[in-house]
């Protein structure tokens, strides 16, 4: 802060508010003459005035080094490396499969294709009829001999404690006979248009939970759900 | 054997802006060419740091390079040529910004609550902050009006005056605007950063 001389204040009356109205002016090497001196005159005396000048200082600085070309070029870097990365967190993941798998999958065969989308279009068909059954409360009046996959009502005796499994569709009729005949079931009727076949147990057979559980641990069963709500396993 | 140019015309001093303007005002291409490249860094970044839109920077610079081009002929050279391409180059951001169904709405007044801002902008909380320049992510908060007149303060040390002419406002709206402007910045930029500017005598 200079000691010269400035020019009389009565020529030039500065309040506290229009000192803090110059100060950026001030900070900024803007002001001239008679302006300049009545504020630094103010500075001078008047605390909050002074403090105010560290934070216009730091304003300037932040302005003069901040370069937008030098942040967009960081920006631009950071989401390449995150581009670069992704991969390896993909592959380091403890529960991320490796990547010959994820490959492996892109070509899977036509048949396992044919019961992705039948179990789908099943999960589409059931969630549709649940929702309508329960969330709007309207009543479903299907035409006579028709039933979905999820459809809960109108199952005749033999389906009680039945489960719907679609198999691989490449799979034998041996291999299909010899999985039923390790739980004691029998086929109810099937194939339906989606592949799925009625299964239930034979006299001495696996309990339905078991035969549940079972199969869908197993390889050859792309998908495996109650008929309708079995003992302890709601449908 | 490969003589080396003459230093003297490797040295040579640019001509001033206003001479590469009247030249321009002449039809001189190579002067205009000059004036280009001159301006094109500075103009990026104030048509940027205004915007804050890449996609229009290009195409506001070169509005503002060809209003250049067609009034170089009859402009006199009343001010610094940089604060009247700078009034330029807000004018056609503004347009752009308009155009592209942005707000340009300014707020000067008490109304523009420094402290109704929240870390809902895009959800990714702190951690993406700490690793961003806060600086620029403050100034995200504030209005293109306002960024603008803090850059004609902050960077390109203007005076009210000057702000004033090349923004068609009164100088009292100059000052008004940069005090609740900076008082904004200075807010969220605290914040964001988790503290308080220091502070010196």
């Amino acid at each position: 802060m200079t000691n010269e001389p400035h020019a009389p204040l009565q020529d030039y009356p500065l309040s506290h508010d229009e000192a803090e109205l110059l100060m950026p002016f001030f900070v900024n090497g803007s002001l001239r003459g008679a302006e300049l001196a009545a504020v630094e005159v103010h500075i001078r005396n008047c605390v909050a005035c002074r403090r105010e000048l560290g934070p216009e200082r730091a304003m300037v600085a932040a302005f003069q080094s901040s370069d937008p070309l030098t942040a967009m070029a960081a920006q631009g870097l950071a989401r390449l490396t995150a581009r670069i990365e992704a991969p390896k967190l993909l592959t380091s993941h403890p529960y991320a499969p490796p990547i010959r798998a994820l490959r492996k999958r892109r070509h899977r065969p036509h048949w396992e294709r044919l019961a992705t989308s039948a179990v789908a279009t099943f999960a589409m068909v059931a969630l549709t009829a649940v929702w309508s059954k329960t969330e709007r409360n309207v009543q479903v009046n299907p035409p006579d001999g028709y039933r979905t996959l999820a459809a809960r009502e109108a199952l005749n005796p033999a389906e009680q404690n039945s489960l719907q499994v679609i198999f691989r569709a490449d799979i034998r009729l041996a291999e299909v006979r010899a999985l039923l005949d390790s739980l004691a079931f029998e086929v109810v009727r099937g194939p339906n248009t989606h592949g799925a076949f009625d299964i239930r147990p034979r006299a001495g057979g696996r309990s339905p939970q078991v035969a549940l559980a079972w199969l869908r641990a197993r390889p050859e069963v792309v998908f495996v759900e109650p008929n309708r709500g079995i003992d302890g396993v709601p449908p | 054997m490969i003589s080396a140019a003459p230093l003297a015309q490797s040295v040579a001093p640019a001509p001033p802006d206003w001479t590469l303007i009247a030249q321009t005002g002449r039809g001189d291409r190579p002067a205009f060419e000059a004036l280009y490249k001159q301006y094109y860094p500075l103009l990026f970044r104030f048509v940027y740091r205004m915007t804050r839109r890449l996609d229009l920077v290009e195409d506001v610079i070169n509005e503002v390079m060809l209003v250049i081009w067609q009034k170089a002929a009859n402009t006199k050279p009343l001010a610094r040529a940089s604060t009247w391409i700078l009034g330029i180059a807000h004018n056609k951001a503004l347009q752009a910004i308009r155009q592209g169904g942005g707000n340009t709405e300014v707020i000067d007044d008490e109304r523009d609550q420094i402290m109704e801002f929240g870390w809902s902008d895009d959800g990714t909380g702190l951690n993406e902050l700490e690793t961003e320049d806060l600086f620029l992510r403050a100034l995200d908060y504030l209005s293109p009006e306002q960024r603008a007149v803090l850059e004609f303060v902050y960077y390109h040390g203007l005076h009210y005056n000057e702000i004033a002419d090349l923004m068609k406002i009164p100088e009292n709206t100059v000052k008004t605007r940069v005090f609740h402007a900076r008082r904004k910045l200075r807010a969220v930029w605290s914040t964001l950063a988790g503290t308080t500017l220091a502070i010196h005598d």
